[in-house]
């Protein structure tokens, strides 16, 4: 039977028709299951051998399922040969590395061969257990269903014995043996589920009752170890953490990474490394801009580190600073494809980039003055009052904010005189003044320019300072004010 | 060509049977471990120099090695626990051979399998060391108590039932796992008649067993010092599986994926051919854990990679949490020997490193290239 079967060809065996065996059903041929049959059949040579045919077929499964069995192929084991000298030598630096670390370890071996790692203790005898259970089962089954079996089958019926053998039904016995085993079956089960219950209810428990304790006595016990065992460990938590990434658990991924820097901070910048990478991926940007600063800080040239730090940065929206810091790292690979596929995209995104050595700075300064320009264009569009006007009013609200600024600091009124404000004060808080500049335009074109010129600077000391501020806070503003009366007077 | 490739970089022949090779962690020294032909067991320790590896140490005892593991012991006390072919585990000094640390009759037959746990970690319980015997017992060690197990896991002999007397199942494969705090700790045990057992040591019960179809010849959990993740299983007659081990269902257990024919030599176009072989070792990569090689009673060596389904787990008609398993990607195999291969160690320092015993009375160190692009 067996060799018949295997005489039988493939092509009887999977029912292909001959006619599929064909350039054209091939290339419409959608099933990779046919396909993979075709190509073993093809492969086999029973029907003959067609070398164009076969590639055609295997490139046609490769469509449809590249990772079929089909195109596992073993491979010869090469020598040593296979790797150039170059690729060795890491290999060999490696060895001769480790030698050293090796000898460092035996030395301190020798020196304090005892080291108390703090190791829990001694599990409680565990008498017995496992087939206790396995047993149990047996017996019960044993015990009650099966006991007739087991009498039965010790006290085996002779086959001489025709008297009991007539009594025998074979049938009654099967049915017997089926519920005996139906049942140890469903034995297993209900204690696979009870344990089940039991693991899951104490590890909970055992999640809470981990104590900050612990990390006192690690603390303690990573104070006796040498460098080589922290780095070790360092680098064993650090394995983890990558495990943990790659199963894309990026929270516990993070958790053993900054185990790996506490252990060992000297050498953490791959921990640094991986952890920014864990934290982009959660989308924690700032985390990462730190992380990538410290490897940076670690290891200045760390290409990786740099290309993450500028990712990170131009997530997080601060897409202008991220050019320099692509720059930064365009400066240490030239090739980088990530870095320069970015900084073209932010150059069609802000055509007037400054060139790559600008600095932050620079970049900052001319965009403030640019918008401060904007700013002015439309005020003077809107055609309420000229700019030295406009300039007056900035200066009213200004010593009030100042005013009401110290107040929370220090309450003396002298504290806050009259200052003369130069230009760079006036741009510095953006948004609030813009916003008095309105209400003050508003409150101006309704009002005639005398009363408006007293009213204007309680106004905004009513929005700015609380109520409850003594009167001699709004001290200071009474001095331009003057100014401003008389400025606008001329008007 | 961005696929790993396998390289083989020294070849050593020996003149004894070799039942397992390790390396000695932080070193670039490994052990070897077997049987002379008078049975006598030798041990040997070899170091990488350059293009060579160079025996630096030998011991001779009376009775024959079968495995052995650095599992439980620290950087500074790198001692080796030994299995041997009378049922005893000893624990040796590699400097002070001479005189065991730790010594002790285990069991009445050879013990198959060994593991360890504990020694490096700081926070994954007491060095513990679990051996597998003939004699069906599974036991766990622990250094400091006297020579009595903290863990026996035996089964009591079992009356015979009338036909097969006596029947004691033949433990050939333990490993710990799941050991991610002090009090949390799992051991897996695998037999000869194909069953697979879960015993946890913290609640001392049998957490979960199965039965495959063949006999259970490797278990390796992808990493003992996390909560349960993977655990890899191989068997007679080419059985390779490899259980996600993060959800537990009631009644169905752990789920699987599983391949057939992993011992086999994949011929050269792609079809298989010969018989059956067994898988003797599965040996996960210590950088990373869903990259793992299974060696095969044919000589070949097999590197595989798990790949995680889009969810880990679903729930079930019955409102029960159900593990999802993954896929396997076979990303390089070779022949290694003419004779099975059949014990594996990648070096726990240097990415791609590995040494692999065979029958053939010779240990190969392999390079495997490529392995960080994954």
């Amino acid at each position: 039977m067996n060799d018949k079967e295997t005489k039988r060809k493939l092509i009887d065996k999977y029912e292909i028709p001959i006619n599929h065996l064909d350039f054209a059903y091939i290339g419409e041929c959608e099933n990779a299951r046919e396909m993979e049959k075709i190509v073993q059949i093809l492969r086999s040579g029973e029907e003959g051998y067609f070398p164009d045919l076969t590639t055609c077929a295997e490139n046609k499964l490769r469509e449809l399922k590249p990772n079929s069995r089909l195109f596992r192929y073993e491979e010869k084991l090469q020598g040593r040969e296979a790797l150039s000298k170059q690729d060795w030598k890491p290999i060999f630096d490696w060895t001769n590395n480790i030698k050293v670390k090796d000898t460092e370890l035996s030395a301190a071996a020798e020196k304090m061969a005892k080291l108390d790692l703090g190791v829990p203790p001694v599990r409680k005898s565990g008498t017995i257990k496992q087939c206790d259970e396995t047993n149990e089962h047996k017996s019960k089954q044993n015990g009650n269903v099966a006991a007739t079996t087991s009498k039965i089958s010790t006290e085996r019926i002779k086959s001489t014995d025709y008297g009991k053998w007539d009594k025998y039904d074979a049938d009654e016995e099967c049915l017997r043996m089926e519920l005996a085993e139906e049942r140890v079956q469903e034995e297993v089960e209900r204690k696979n589920r009870l344990n089940k219950q039991k693991s899951k209810l104490q590890a909970e428990h055992d999640n809470n009752s981990v104590t900050a304790a612990k990390t006192v006595k690690e603390q303690d016990v990573l104070s006796k170890f040498t460098d080589v065992e922290r780095e070790r460990l360092a680098e064993e938590y650090r394995l983890r953490g990558n495990d943990y990434f790659r199963a894309k658990e990026y929270e516990n991924a993070i958790k053993e990474y900054g185990r790996a820097i506490s252990v060992c901070a000297e050498k953490a910048a791959p921990a640094y490394n991986n952890r920014a990478a864990a934290n982009i991926k959660l989308k924690w940007y700032t985390e990462a801009i730190k992380d990538c600063k410290q490897c940076l800080q670690l290891e200045p040239n760390n290409l990786k580190a740099r290309l993450r730090l500028a990712d990170a940065t131009y997530a997080n929206g601060d897409r202008q600073e991220s050019y320099a810091l692509y720059m930064q790292v365009l400066e240490l690979e030239p090739e980088n494809v990530n870095a320069l596929k970015a900084t073209a995209q932010l150059k069609s995104l802000y055509g007037d980039f400054p060139p790559a050595n600008a600095t932050r700075l620079h970049i900052e300064e001319e965009k403030s003055a640019k918008t401060e320009k904007k700013r002015e264009k439309i005020i003077s569009k809107k055609d309420t009052k000229n700019k030295m006007f406009e300039k007056q009013t900035i200066e009213n609200t200004k010593p009030v904010e100042t005013a009401s600024s110290n107040t929370s600091v220090a309450t003396d009124p002298p504290k806050t005189k009259p200052v003369d404000y130069d230009l760079a004060d006036l741009i510095k808080p953006n948004r609030l003044v813009k916003n008095k500049l309105a209400s003050a335009a508003a409150a101006l074109s309704t009002m005639k320019p005398m009363k408006q010129s007293k009213q204007q600077p309680t106004k905004t000391t009513e929005t700015t300072v609380p109520t409850t501020y003594p009167n001699e806070l709004r001290l200071p503003s009474d001095t331009p004010k003057a100014g401003g009366k008389i400025l606008i007077q001329e008007i | 060509m961005d696929k790993p490739q396998m390289i083989e970089h020294i070849q050593q022949n020996v003149d004894y049977t070799i039942y397992d090779v390790k390396w000695i962690p932080c070193s670039a020294k490994f052990v070897v471990l077997g049987s002379k032909p008078n049975s006598n067991g030798i041990l040997q320790i070899y170091e990488l120099n350059e293009a060579k590896a160079e025996k630096i140490k030998q011991v001779v005892k009376k009775t024959a090695f079968k495995c052995g593991t650095f599992g439980a012991s620290s950087l500074r006390n790198r001692h080796m626990a030994i299995g041997d072919f009378e049922g005893r585990m000893q624990v040796l000094d590699l400097e002070r051979p001479d005189l065991p640390v730790y010594n002790v009759e285990a069991h009445k037959s050879i013990i198959n399998a060994i593991d360890a746990i504990g020694g490096k970690q700081l926070d994954c319980g007491a060095p513990e060391i679990v051996t597998g015997s003939r004699d069906g017992a599974v036991k766990v060690w622990d250094m400091r108590q006297g020579s009595a197990p903290v863990v026996d896991i035996s089964p009591e002999t079992v009356k015979g039932d009338g036909i097969n007397r006596n029947e004691r199942r033949d433990c050939w494969a333990v490993a710990f796992g799941d050991s991610y705090n002090n009090a949390e700790r799992c051991v897996a045990a695998g037999y000869d008649n194909g069953d697979l057992k879960l015993f946890d040591l913290r609640q001392l019960a049998v957490r979960w067993e199965t039965t495959l179809k063949n006999g259970i010849c490797g278990i390796e959990f992808d990493r003992a010092d996390i909560p349960m993740n993977k655990m890899g299983v191989t068997t007679l007659e080419g059985g390779l599986l490899v259980y996600d081990m993060r959800t537990q269902h009631p009644t169905k257990g752990f789920s699987w994926v599983e391949e057939r024919n992993a011992g086999r030599s994949v011929g050269s176009n792609g079809v298989i051919t010969g018989p059956k072989s067994t898988v003797w070792a599965i040996r996960h990569l210590p950088q990373n854990r869903d990259v793992f090689v299974s060696c095969g009673g044919t000589g070949s060596i097999r590197l595989w990679q798990y790949e995680y389904p889009e969810k880990r787990r679903k729930t079930d008609a019955d409102e029960n949490e159900i593990g999802v398993s993954g896929t396997m990607q076979m990303l390089h195999a070779s022949t290694v020997s003419s004779q099975p291969v059949h014990s594996f160690d990648w070096h726990p320092d240097k990415l791609g490193l590995a040494v692999c015993g065979s029958f053939d009375q010779c240990v190969r160190v392999l390079v495997t290239t490529k392995l960080n692009l994954l």
